[in-house]
């Protein structure tokens, strides 16, 4: 039985998240954020995260389905709080900074545009 | 004399700061309890320095912060609300505490920007802007942004131990 962490929808696009993106990290946070983060950020409608993250869950992103390699110690404090967090598509076991998930490289990020579901599942 | 002018003859012109990592009751020998801050008529002297020094994972620093009757708030960026750290530099330079999840500020307002970042975005775009930055986890320069963050704009891994107050 799969159970959702966490389910949300993408509002908006901020003008410089292609920055991030170019640099395999989506940054998302919730769409109280102040203007200047606004920016470089995914925006979406912030809810509940009713489990924490860990290693061995599964992001969903629209169609895509990814593993998740590692999550950072401060991870699920910012999603939880601030509806922010960070995917990083760089391979690491380990997480790199304290607010990383990290996912497998892939050449082409899922494509993230306004109505995509954003959802973190955990097998068990 | 900009804040950056201001900030850079502060940071250059002071002698060493404290001799950092101490325990935290060596920190300040004759320091007194935080006085209550004090709301006087306005004027640059209303202000107090606070010299903000990296944790013991952090990186970059020391901040010499010091509102200004132009640049008076203490930024904050963080989840729930004002955080204790930005609080205590509130309390202990008379800067005005600030959420900025909750209202508007423009940056040249801004005296320092206090963020619960995990090292990729928030830990640049303040530096970007020109804001002095402050983040309570340990991170170190990272992020599209990185190229933006020194040791003279950011400092990492702070706690309410690591802000020591410059004038009594």
């Amino acid at each position: 039985m799969t159970v959702t962490k966490y389910e949300t929808k993408v509002e908006q696009i901020g003008p410089l998240a292609q920055d991030f993106i170019d640099e395999g990290i989506l940054v998302f946070f919730g769409m109280n954020a102040p203007e200047e983060l606004k920016e470089f950020a995914i925006l979406h409608h912030h809810t509940q995260l009713l489990q924490p993250i860990k290693a061995g869950d599964t992001l969903v992103i629209g169609d895509d389905s990814i593993q998740i390699l590692c999550v950072g110690e401060v991870a699920n404090e910012n999603l939880s709080n601030l509806g922010h967090f960070v995917v990083k598509f760089n391979g690491f076991a380990e997480p790199e900074m304290p607010g990383d998930i990290s996912v497998p490289k892939q050449d082409n990020l899922p494509t993230v545009e306004p109505g995509v579901v954003v959802k973190f599942i955990s097998a068990s | 004399m900009s804040f950056w002018e201001k900030a850079k003859k502060v940071l250059i012109g002071d002698p060493p700061p404290p001799k950092e990592k101490k325990s935290p009751a060596a920190e300040e020998p004759t320091a007194q309890p935080t006085p209550a801050p004090e709301r006087k008529s306005a004027g640059s002297s209303d202000y107090k320095r606070v010299q903000i020094n990296r944790g013991g994972r952090g990186w970059g620093g020391p901040l010499i912060i010091e509102p200004t009757p132009e640049r008076p708030l203490i930024y904050c960026v963080t989840g729930g609300g004002i955080h204790p750290v930005a609080q205590r530099i509130a309390d202990l330079t008379g800067g005005k505490p600030f959420d900025g999840f909750k209202s508007k500020a423009d940056f040249d307002q801004i005296a320092v920007a206090v963020i619960d970042c995990g090292g990729t975005a928030r830990v640049g775009v303040y530096p970007m802007k020109g804001v002095l930055t402050v983040d309570i986890h340990s991170t170190s320069p990272s992020g599209p942004l990185m190229k933006y963050i020194n040791e003279t704009n950011f400092v990492s891994g702070v706690t309410e131990d690591t802000i020591i107050a410059l004038d009594d």
